[in-house]
């Protein structure tokens, strides 16, 4: 289900070069929807923009505000940033609009629950463990999440595999999360960022989350 | 600056900043090896929702909760079954809207209509603010100035005492002080057991922790009841309590203690007291009698509006069936609700004594806790001596009992801080404006101060007053041991195994001693993880023994009566040389309570807590959100006629403090005379995503109390309990 309601309408596989086409920018998202902790972090969000914006167009004014708000008096933007994303994400008067976690979407506005379960199970079909980061996000964390996807990007092969063990490939398992999984909440979740952001970085994963999810 | 091109932005983007590589894996391993399926595994812990603490066992499946259930090895407690609030546990765990990390404000401007604007700081950061601002005043003003709305607890206790602060400030003055210091003062010790199910006859004054779902009150309670036992209850209001009664006598608001006094002149008159136990137990008899013999039933009657010959009657029956008891606890008549009420516990206690049932099987006991080292003996610490430092809410030692049994103090919270230059920053420990009366005032006192600091689970309505906020562990996610206290009729322990922390929060231990190392009070600073072991090891324990024994430690010794009492003279004082030095009443005297109906504010109001409901604790619970999810105007049908509403009609209900609108629920079970409400309802700050938005703060209705009060009271409140309904009201069609 798209977020609008539409019927899905199936997910394109994952060949090499698409998944090179996301990787950069799914490692972008990921760090985006972390918690700006310092200048180093904005930075990152800066330099490592080129290839979402060649993905996205859409995204380059915003990201010229970003910039312009960062030359201009950067510990303002960062502080405008870190109280931004713990309004829309975190803690904030008045309730938070957009956690960034499946359980609240998927679990009836629950922390760590089947949703999570059902994450870590696809991280170890893909013989992966999830590890607690020192800002404690669940394992349902869209950060999470979008790593988890990078990783799958990054894994796919130039050539195909072994078709007996297509199943456990990247590419199936990329679709299958995405399918059974990521697409059924994170386009609410980017809905309401969307609606509810203000700072550039959170407008920027609002549309580069919506666009994920729609261009398939 | 001017607007870049797409050229020149990306060459700007590219152009050297140092930033971290985005593909780093941030969240994941490789499993190096297979994985053997997690099963379920089981773990001990008590509740923390209530002081019933009740034994629990829960079972966790990768990091989540999948079943609880009520420990059968708890025979004291829970006995196997949990109460509604115990229950709803998993969803704490699980709750979305928990703090997750520290929060800092950066919006100055506080208020009721302002966004604090939070931002996350790292506990380094956390404690590094809260330490210089802490330390900035007790380098400038004196540890005085800091002030602590805390519990009496272990870690509570050493921050207050390794600051060096008199200024900690407990709920107890809305809660049970008034029975403790009376029976601290009276019998020497704490009433904190009720052995219902071998009475034969109970007797309540507004006791309903039957309708709170206090697990251990309800079990003892219905034994009794399947036992054949006589139960009374006198309330304004048919409680759930009142309804499994033999004998509901609604009384008249505030005048229980004219018919306590009226029922102890009978028993002593007629000479139906426990003659053995008094005679051997007791002091202070001849001066008691005199004492009475003026409150006479019929001068009762006048009073309590209970007919002289029911009040003859319940007191011949209670004076000459054994065993019989009185049920008390927390906020029942003799709790903080009126002014009078101190009086009232004292009357409570001292009929007690006279048939015989105070610490004895059938009656009221006190706990039989095991001896456990404190904080200061296990890390052998000296603190600054606080021995005669005044409060600054009670330099004239007004009630010097209260404050030696815990530290109060929320009665006058705010007109001390509004009155007094000396209060410069605060520290909350799960304290909300809500635990407080007149929470308008109360919120104009918190802008008086510079700095406050809130620890708590969620984002409170104190929280919006908060400078700084810490996540504190929700209480299963913390390990150590829990004393068993209430009920205690042999010491027992209950092992506390912690769930796996979901969120970056701290113990309050670990929280304590981060705000000590940060104002440098290293002298203070220990590791709060050694506490538990070196507890139990002095009581020859360990977790692997209480674990063996199924979570519970039972030392099993036989319930001795006390033969000694902790008084000056070794009995129960029925005249009280403790309250009577203190310059309190010696023996309990009718006092009237502050506020009377009046024709402008014509009825009485009362209060009660649903049996979910415990201090918010689980107010963001939505399923027991459903179960009734606003508070109602309870009146009578005389008053709806009169008003000329119906059932969920809305109405204004208005005190000289201030008002509320409720929907009316129309009920033959309270006095014409007296409207009820649930406590618990009209969170505003919207923290608690479930609980937000939902009936109205009854505290917004009720008032709190002066330091000028307080003196007229020095003689009756003894307790310095808030007087919580001790106001009145009116009803208009809203």
């Amino acid at each position: 289900m798209r977020h609008d309601g539409a019927p899905h309408q199936g997910l394109r596989g994952l060949d090499t070069e698409k998944a090179a086409e996301l990787a950069p920018i799914l490692a972008w998202a990921k760090t985006a929807a972390r918690y700006p902790k310092t200048a180093d972090h904005m930075e990152a969000l800066l330099e490592h923009s080129e290839p979402l914006v060649h993905w996205l167009p859409q995204t380059l004014p915003l990201f010229h505000d970003l910039l312009a708000g960062w030359v201009e008096a950067p510990e303002t933007t960062l502080e405008a940033h870190q109280v931004e994303y713990t309004r829309l994400f975190v803690a904030r008067w008045g309730g938070v609009p957009a956690p960034l976690y499946a359980s609240w979407y998927l679990d009836q506005e629950t922390f760590r629950g089947d949703a999570a379960e059902a994450s870590v199970d696809f991280y170890e079909r893909w013989g992966l463990v999830w590890r607690e980061s020192d800002l404690k996000e669940p394992p349902d964390h869209l950060a999470v999440e979008l790593e988890f996807l990078e990783i799958l990007c990054r894994a796919v092969p130039a050539a195909p595999g072994d078709p007996a063990r297509e199943r456990l490939s990247p590419s199936a398992i990329y679709r299958d999360f995405r399918l059974s999984h990521f697409d059924r909440w994170v386009p609410r979740c980017a809905a309401t960022m969307g609606r509810h952001a203000a700072q550039p970085v959170y407008k920027i994963l609002a549309l580069s989350l919506t666009q994920l999810c729609e261009e398939d | 600056m001017a607007r870049l091109s797409r050229r020149e932005f990306l060459q700007w983007t590219t152009g050297g900043v140092a930033a971290a590589a985005l593909s780093d894996w941030i969240f994941f391993k490789r499993i190096l090896e297979a994985q053997s399926e997690e099963g379920p595994k089981l773990f001990y812990h008590a509740c923390h929702i209530c002081d019933c603490n009740c034994g629990m066992i829960y079972q966790l499946k990768n990091g989540r909760i999948v079943e609880m259930r009520g420990n059968p090895a708890d025979k004291l407690g829970s006995a196997g079954k949990l109460c509604v609030k115990g229950y709803s546990t998993p969803r704490l765990y699980h709750d979305p809207c928990r703090l997750s990390h520290p929060l800092q404000r950066t919006n100055p401007r506080k208020g009721r209509d302002e966004d604090p604007a939070w931002k996350i700081i790292s506990w380094d950061e956390a404690f590094t603010v809260v330490g210089e601002q802490f330390r900035r005043v007790y380098d400038r003003h004196g540890p005085e100035a800091i002030l602590l709305f805390a519990r009496a607890r272990p870690w509570d206790s050493h921050l207050q005492y390794a600051i060096g602060t008199p200024n900690q400030l407990c709920h107890v003055d809305t809660c049970y002080i008034n029975h403790e210091v009376a029976g601290k003062a009276v019998s020497g010790d704490r009433i904190w057991g009720w052995d219902f199910s071998h009475a034969k006859y109970i007797m309540g004054f507004g006791y309903d922790q039957v309708g709170k779902s206090k697990n251990i009150h309800q079990r003892e309670f219905m034994e009794a009841r399947r036992n054949g036992a006589k139960i009374v209850i006198f309330d304004p209001r048919l409680s759930e309590t009142a309804q499994k009664a033999d004998l509901w006598i609604p009384i008249r608001p505030g005048t229980d203690l004219a018919a306590i006094l009226a029922m102890i002149h009978v028993i002593i008159n007629e000479g139906l007291y426990d003659k053995d136990f008094v005679e051997k137990y007791t002091v202070g008899l001849d001066k008691l009698k005199p004492h009475v013999a003026k409150y006479t039933p019929q001068w009762a009657q006048k009073i309590c509006d209970v007919p002289a010959q029911t009040l003859v009657q319940i007191a011949r029956e209670f004076g000459s069936t054994k065993p019989a008891t009185l049920a008390y606890h927390k906020r029942d008549a003799g709790g903080p609700v009126f002014m009078n009420s101190f009086q009232t516990a004292h009357a409570m206690l001292v009929l007690q004594a006279l048939v015989g049932s105070l610490d004895r099987p059938g009656g009221l006991y006190f706990s039989r806790t095991p001896k456990i080292p404190s904080v200061k003996d296990v890390y052998q610490l000296t603190y600054p001596d606080l021995e005669g430092k005044a409060r600054f809410d009670d330099q004239e030692n007004l009630t010097p009992l209260a404050f030696k049994a815990k530290k109060a103090g929320f009665s006058t919270a705010a007109d001390a801080i509004l009155n007094d230059s000396k209060p410069r920053v605060a520290l909350f420990h799960s304290y909300n404006t809500t635990s407080f009366s007149n929470p308008q005032r109360f919120e104009q006192a918190l802008q008086k101060l510079d700095f406050i600091v809130n620890v708590d689970m969620y984002l409170t309505e104190l929280g919006m007053y908060a400078d700084v906020i810490l996540p504190e562990n929700l209480w299963i996610e913390s390990s150590g041991f829990t004393v068993r206290s209430y009920q205690a009729e042999r010491p027992q322990i209950l092992l506390d195994e912690g769930a796996p922390k979901l969120r970056d929060t701290k113990s309050y231990g670990e929280i304590v001693n981060g705000i000590l190392a940060a104002m440098k009070l290293y002298d203070f600073v220990v590791d709060p993880k050694k506490l538990t072991g070196a507890q139990l090891a002095a009581m020859g324990l360990d977790k692997d023994k209480l674990r063996q024994a199924g979570g519970v430690f039972d030392s099993g010794e036989p319930f001795k009566p006390t033969e000694h009492f902790k008084t000056p003279s070794g009995k129960i004082e029925l005249y009280s040389t403790v309250l009577e030095k203190a310059g309190h009443a010696p023996m309990p005297e009718w006092v009237d309570p502050a506020a009377k109906p009046t024709p402008e504010f014509p009825y009485y109001i009362v209060t009660h807590h649903l049996p979910w409901m415990r201090m918010l604790k689980n107010a963001n619970d939505p399923i027991l959100k459903d179960l009734q999810c606003e508070n109602k105007a309870h009146i009578h049908p005389s008053v709806a006629k009169k008003l000329g509403v119906k059932d969920k009609d809305l109405v204004w209900l208005e005190s000289p403090v201030g008002r509320i609108k409720l929907k009316v629920a129309v009920t033959e079970g309270i006095r014409p005379d007296t409207i009820m409400t649930e406590h618990g309802f009209g969170i505003w700050a919207k923290g608690r995503c479930q609980g937000f938005g939902w009936g109205q703060n009854e505290g917004e209705i009720l008032p709190d109390r002066t330091l000028a009060e307080m003196k007229q009271w020095k003689r009756h409140a003894a307790g310095r309990g808030v007087g919580i309904c001790d106001t009145t009201v009116r009803l208009t069609k809203a």
